[in-house]
């Protein structure tokens, strides 16, 4: 069994605690709740979407819960209702094994081999998903400047810390159309140290491009669907 | 005072025990076809009566993982989706094959989860493997491994608030890429397709 160090402000505990708890402070649009719905809500004619991460690298923004969450909110609010987020835990439920995180598909090409298999293509009909987004992202650290510290009478100094997130994503349409978007965004994180660290600014990368990209797919499914009636509540459905 | 501070020392030195909750990570049968055979389905006793404690400090509570249950009812789910009938056999099928039928002999060859220490919230790793014996009518034999592995990453941070959901919520995650791991492979070996389809 692999044991982590005790370290103070070490990566890992900085990645398991500091991250998500400034992500769901800042992002704004995450909650914790499973975002989505699954068959059962569905309604006759719905053709639902569902995101899901694709497998190798470049999947740690993609796999990161929050930032799911973060986009399938805000594709929730900006699409009309026959274009529902299909919850992804459901589909990789469904569909298992086959769009787990590590063996989702990494390309178009091995995901229309995937789809080529009846018995997958029968349970993706089914759900009524129409469209497959594939997501692919990282965030990283991008230079700064290491120079807070912080001891048993405090903290001083000044920490300015970049960091850039990528996505990418490819939108595969099941009747046979497929499209790339690509959203990249920078950050500052900026804390000084008197007495008590003191966070000046905090980097929001993540949350840029998720804005970035839910823009982006809103304008693709708006020019899909005829964008009209976006927003508007066909007749029948609560 | 006295009696008191007897107390709490063996308040300390004793510990409580505390079973970690585990449930099948799978709820659907996979999305294959179901090949359409009666398969025996031995679940070997490494796997099947699998039980460990955590090893205790003097002042710390010992956790207790029971795989058998909950890996049996994942590896029904995946079987009964794979086969048309499965049937649970009472022992182990021999090497060469049980007359007239096909087998699948399942062994846990792996798990770690019994070494977390503490402070186990935030730094466990559990690592879990499975193997899979395929027997066939003819006596060939196939096996294969699925192993999986969930670290504090994996976990949503309000499972992080008892050491207990935390340990069975890892063990869930691993017990669910195992699985995948598993059926994937056997998915995508050649022969292994060619004895589920009998030839």
């Amino acid at each position: 069994m692999r044991l982590v160090p005790p370290r103070l402000l070490s990566m890992k505990r900085c990645r398991n605690v500091a991250l998500p708890a400034l992500l769901l402070v800042l992002v704004g649009c995450t909650t914790g709740d499973k975002v989505g719905v699954t068959a059962s809500a569905l309604h006759p004619g719905d053709e639902a979407i569902v995101l899901f991460p694709a497998r190798g690298g470049g999947a740690e923004l993609a796999n990161d819960t929050r930032f799911v969450q973060c986009l399938s909110q805000k594709l929730s609010k900006s699409l009309p209702p026959q274009l529902p987020i299909y919850e992804t835990k459901s589909f990789q439920d469904s569909l298992f094994p086959w769009f787990e995180p590590g063996h989702a598909p990494a390309t178009t090409h091995e995901l229309q081999i995937l789809l080529s298999r009846p018995d997958v293509r029968a349970r993706i009909d089914a759900l009524h998903v129409r469209y497959l987004l594939s997501t692919a992202g990282t965030t990283e650290a991008d230079g700064g400047f290491p120079g807070l510290l912080c001891g048993y009478n405090g903290c001083l100094g000044l920490l300015v810390g970049n960091e850039k997130s990528k996505l990418s994503i490819v939108a595969l349409d099941m009747k046979g159309e497929e499209h790339n978007l690509k959203a990249e965004a920078t950050g500052t994180t900026v804390v000084a140290g008197f007495i008590f660290p003191i966070p000046l600014a905090i980097a929001q990368s993540a949350s840029d491009v998720c804005d970035d990209v839910s823009a982006q797919l809103r304008k693709f499914f708006v020019a899909r669907t005829g964008g009209p009636h976006l927003g508007s509540t066909p007749a029948g459905r609560p | 005072m006295k009696a008191g501070l007897w107390i709490f020392i063996a308040f300390l030195v004793c510990g409580c025990e505390h079973s970690v909750p585990v449930a099948s990570p799978i709820q659907q049968p996979p999305a294959a076809p179901s090949a359409p055979k009666t398969v025996g389905i031995f679940y070997a006793d490494d796997l099947a009566h699998y039980r460990c404690e955590t090893g205790k400090g003097y002042i710390f509570d010992r956790y207790v993982f029971e795989l058998g249950p909950q890996s049996i009812a994942m590896f029904d789910t995946i079987f009964s989706g794979l086969f048309q009938k499965i049937d649970h056999l009472a022992k182990e099928p021999a090497d060469g094959g049980e007359v007239g039928r096909d087998t699948i002999t399942m062994h846990l060859v792996g798990f770690d989860g019994c070494e977390a220490s503490w402070p186990i919230l935030g730094t466990t790793t559990i690592h879990v493997a499975y193997e899979g014996v395929f027997r066939s009518k003819a006596g060939d034999i196939a096996r294969v491994r699925g192993a999986g592995q969930a670290d504090s990453y994996d976990i949503e941070s309000t499972e992080m608030t008892d050491a207990a959901l935390y340990l069975g919520g890892l063990l869930q995650i691993a017990m669910r890429r195992a699985a995948a791991q598993f059926v994937l492979e056997f998915e995508q070996r050649p022969e292994l397709q060619d004895w589920r389809s009998g030839l």
